[in-house]
């Protein structure tokens, strides 16, 4: 059985991640699969040169290929939202949302009301900025892109955008002026809580990643 | 191949029960395998298998586990423990839609 070498396999590679397959668990399935096809047509008796094979083989099944790294954000999506709810409906996340809020209502009773407000006005960007810098920091492996830990990243922004509308707006401004401390605490409470689910739900598809790709990390 | 759109809804319960029978497979060889049990009459493209894996993947089904093959890095696919019991369901769902399909075009075959 004839294999490919390591420069046909890095073409291979190569070529799939120009095509914008950039994420690495999707793509080493394609390579590998365009790579089989390739030595099984080698093996039935085609002489030619690999990237004869490879242009033919491309022209007839591209089109297929590229389909299937689309559908694979949308299983990647539906993965993070069940880990999300998995994560909202568990004792420890009942736990975090019920000690974040017994923190914020307590430091209400130490601290002068403006200060309280800005307290909680701040302390969601500080979570925010610092799992981004977390996230940026360990999230991204030199060598493989992830897709369900970059995808996570438009569930940070989201949660970043509804951070910056609440406390930059008009509703913001108004519970203050009428001080609804304890709405503001159960706001700021749920805000703090979505970006430690977040976290939370990230730091376990690292280490999902980790376990089914131990052999090449 | 026939129609294929005939065994679309049917993929799922082919994966899982192939899963069933061989420890772990990869997607290439799930092609094959399939090719080969059909006589070439059922050819799984890349663009519907991969997206089933992946969603099975994704719903916990399947468990993956990669290794290094032949200068490159190869996907095995293999059940989980809801992945088993839900092949169970699968295959008994598929043999009581071929029961009423077999009802609805041939009676006669029911009858006797």
């Amino acid at each position: 059985m004839q294999k490919l070498s390591k420069e046909d396999i890095a073409f291979i590679d190569t070529y799939l991640k120009n095509s914008d397959i950039v994420f690495s668990d999707i793509r080493i399935e394609m390579v590998d699969h365009v790579a089989s096809e390739i030595e099984s047509i080698i093996n039935e008796g085609d002489n030619r040169d690999f990237y004869y094979i490879f242009k033919d083989y491309m022209v007839k099944n591209k089109v297929d290929l590229l389909k299937d790294n689309h559908k694979y954000y949308k299983a990647c999506d539906k993965k993070i939202l069940r880990a999300l709810v998995k994560n909202v409906f568990s004792i420890k996340a009942v736990f975090i949302l019920i000690t974040t809020f017994l923190s914020l209502f307590f430091l209400n009773k130490f601290l002068e009301l403006n200060l309280f407000f800005q307290v909680l006005r701040a302390l969601p960007f500080v979570v925010f900025l610092l799992f981004a810098g977390v996230y940026r920091f360990i999230g991204r492996n030199k060598n493989m892109r992830f897709s369900s830990i970059e995808r996570i990243a438009i569930y940070f922004i989201l949660i970043g955008q509804i951070i910056n509308l609440y406390f930059q707006g008009l509703i913001f401004r108004k519970m203050v002026l009428s001080e609804q401390s304890l709405q503001i605490t159960i706001v700021t409470s749920f805000l703090i809580f979505s970006l430690v689910l977040l976290m939370q739900v990230f730091f376990q598809f690292k280490k999902e990643y980790h376990l089914k790709y131990k052999s090449v990390l | 191949m026939g129609n294929s759109n005939l065994y679309k809804g049917s993929l799922t319960t082919i994966i899982l029960k192939l899963l069933e029978e061989h420890d772990k497979m990869y997607g290439y060889e799930i092609t094959q395998k399939v090719k080969e049990l059909t006589k070439g009459e059922l050819k799984i493209t890349e663009g519907a298998l991969y997206p089933s894996l992946h969603k099975l993947e994704a719903d916990g089904l399947l468990d993956v586990e990669v290794v290094k093959v032949d200068n490159r890095l190869r996907k095995y696919y293999k059940l989980t423990e809801q992945g088993t019991k839900e092949t169970v369901n699968k295959l008994s769902e598929l043999q009581d839609y071929i029961k009423t399909m077999q009802a609805l075009v041939s009676p006669k075959l029911i009858l006797e």
